[in-house]
């Protein structure tokens, strides 16, 4: 055999990795060949020496340290466990009441029509409490401009609308687990319902055609009128659809960045701690990254932001490769 | 009851968050890995974090660990993986320090490493020859460093080291060879 197949056996000859007829190749080689030989005493010169490096003690300090720093992880699991089950709990219970807020404000709503609309008899309708209140009643009454446009357009011109930072909206029981901050529209599905009577809706002209006080849309008033009937479509009417349809703030909208956020993170092990709207019309993800997709450990906050149907990570470690 | 028998229930209190089952199954393993983490990030600060780090990670997946492999290679396969990413992440702030210094006239010779400290009869040499050694094993890259620190200071098997590695046994015989013909070109250089 030739000195340079020999060397690349060299090291499992010496390890005893070798098939018994290699063994012995090598064997017969080395009596013969002073080159070889020489490189193999010093092979196993080297080996020695690095078998004899000693086994440096670990610490004592070191056990003290791991145990406070499991204990430190055992808190930070249970506790991020105990928010998921809380907002669980909380969605639930919201869940309820916001179904019970929005009947009994729609409720209100209706009667309220009746009040206010001069000389109009088609009032039930233009209540939008039929059946048919779905995305295709939202299209009729804003095809052109969604629901954030015409609230502005409102504001804009009446200054009644509260856009305060804390505006709701309303999620059914049909999103998934992931932990998601709920919010109950009032004013934007109020505001809509009144429209509905409008053909060719035009929110930009909302203000002058419609004939509704600007007053009315004061979601103050919305909350402190009287129910009197009960004929008031289930909730579950008045989930609003995908984004596309340009009405964001909706069950479908966070189910629907959930699932960007999924695909994104695919290789991640990540929590979703809080989710929050903005009136500006973002989606911002609070998400919490145990790991990475390399593996690597990081324990770390980051946000994503859900706009326009797309999201975008806003804050994230650099090595994390997002 | 076999040693096997004793981890496997171990694991399995662990699994169900026994912090003193676990504890004692990485009692087992946590000397061998300090010694890997030390010997691949030179000093024990950088050691003591990958090795807690390590520690952090098995507990938090030691669910998804599969009792038909062993429970140590597992370890050591996260503490190899940790160092790496150690090493990674400094790899922008990390000096090294050549053995090699560059004369006056631009001929590059070994720094010598001299023993002001004990008198030549107390000198032992085989220990400044493993130092040297050391030396010598930090001008590999950190694939030949990892397999030379798995099989020859910490002594696994090439099994093992397949498994710690995740690679074949092929592949572990290569590296090996390459790794220690590397080596011994380096050490012999200066000799």
């Amino acid at each position: 055999m030739k000195c340079n197949d020999i060397r690349e056996m060299l090291s499992p000859y010496l390890d005893n990795m070798l098939e018994k007829n290699q063994m012995k190749n090598v064997e017969d080689h080395l009596d013969v060949c002073d080159s070889c030989k020489k490189e193999y005493t010093e092979l196993i010169n080297i080996v020695d020496l690095l078998g004899q490096i000693e086994e440096v003690p670990i610490p004592d300090t070191f056990e003290l340290r791991l145990k406070r720093a499991l204990t430190e992880e055992r808190k930070e699991i249970d506790n991020l466990k105990s928010i998921a089950k809380k907002r669980t709990k909380w969605r639930m219970v919201s869940s309820i009441a916001a179904i019970f807020a929005v009947g009994v404000l729609s409720i209100g709503m209706y009667k309220d029509i009746f009040n206010v609309l001069p000389e109009n008899d088609s009032g039930m309708e233009q209540a939008g409490l039929n059946a048919q209140m779905d995305m295709e009643t939202y299209g009729i009454m804003g095809n052109e401009n969604n629901a954030l446009n015409y609230k502005k357009s409102l504001a804009a011109e009446s200054n009644t609308i509260n856009e305060s930072s804390t505006e709701e909206i309303t999620i059914n029981s049909r999103i998934s687990d992931n932990n998601m901050q709920e919010k109950t529209i009032v004013s934007e599905s109020q505001a809509l319902l009144f429209d509905s009577s409008k053909d060719s809706y035009n929110p930009e002209k909302n203000n002058d055609d419609t004939g509704i006080p600007n007053s009315f849309l004061d979601i103050e008033d919305f909350t402190s009128r009287q129910l009197t009937k009960s004929n008031v479509e289930s909730v579950n009417k008045y989930q609003l659809q995908i984004p596309s349809q340009g009405i964001e703030r909706n069950s479908a909208a966070i189910e629907y960045y959930n699932n960007l956020i999924e695909e994104k993170l695919v290789d991640f092990e990540y929590q979703i701690i809080n989710c929050s709207y903005s009136p500006t019309g973002e989606w911002r993800f609070d998400i919490f990254i145990f790991n990475g997709k390399d593996g690597n450990t990081y324990n770390e906050e980051i946000i994503i932001i859900g706009r326009n149907g797309a999201i975008e990570v806003l804050y994230a470690n650099e090595f994390m490769g997002l | 009851m076999t040693v096997d028998q004793r981890e496997k229930i171990l694991i399995q209190k662990a699994k169900s968050g026994d912090e003193k089952s676990f504890e004692a199954l990485i009692l087992s393993c946590q000397g061998r890995a300090y010694n890997i983490a030390l010997r691949y990030l030179h000093n024990e600060e950088d050691a003591f974090d990958a090795l807690q780090e390590s520690f952090i990670k098995i507990f938090r997946h030691l669910h998804k660990f599969k009792e038909d492999s062993r429970f140590d290679t597992w370890v050591y396969r996260i503490v190899v993986n940790t160092c790496n990413d150690i090493l990674r992440k400094n790899s922008n702030l990390k000096i090294t320090d050549s053995i090699y210094k560059v004369d006056d006239d631009e001929k590059e010779s070994v720094i010598e490493i001299s023993d002001t400290s004990r008198s030549p009869e107390e000198v032992i040499v085989n220990k400044e020859k493993s130092d040297y050694i050391l030396l010598c094993l930090d001008k590999l890259n950190n694939e030949q460093k990892e397999v030379i620190l798995l099989r020859d200071i910490q002594g696994f098997s090439y099994e093992e080291i397949s498994e710690i590695l995740k690679c074949s046994i092929g592949t572990v015989k290569s590296r090996i060879n390459r790794s220690r013909s590397r080596l011994r070109e380096i050490y012999m250089e200066q000799n």
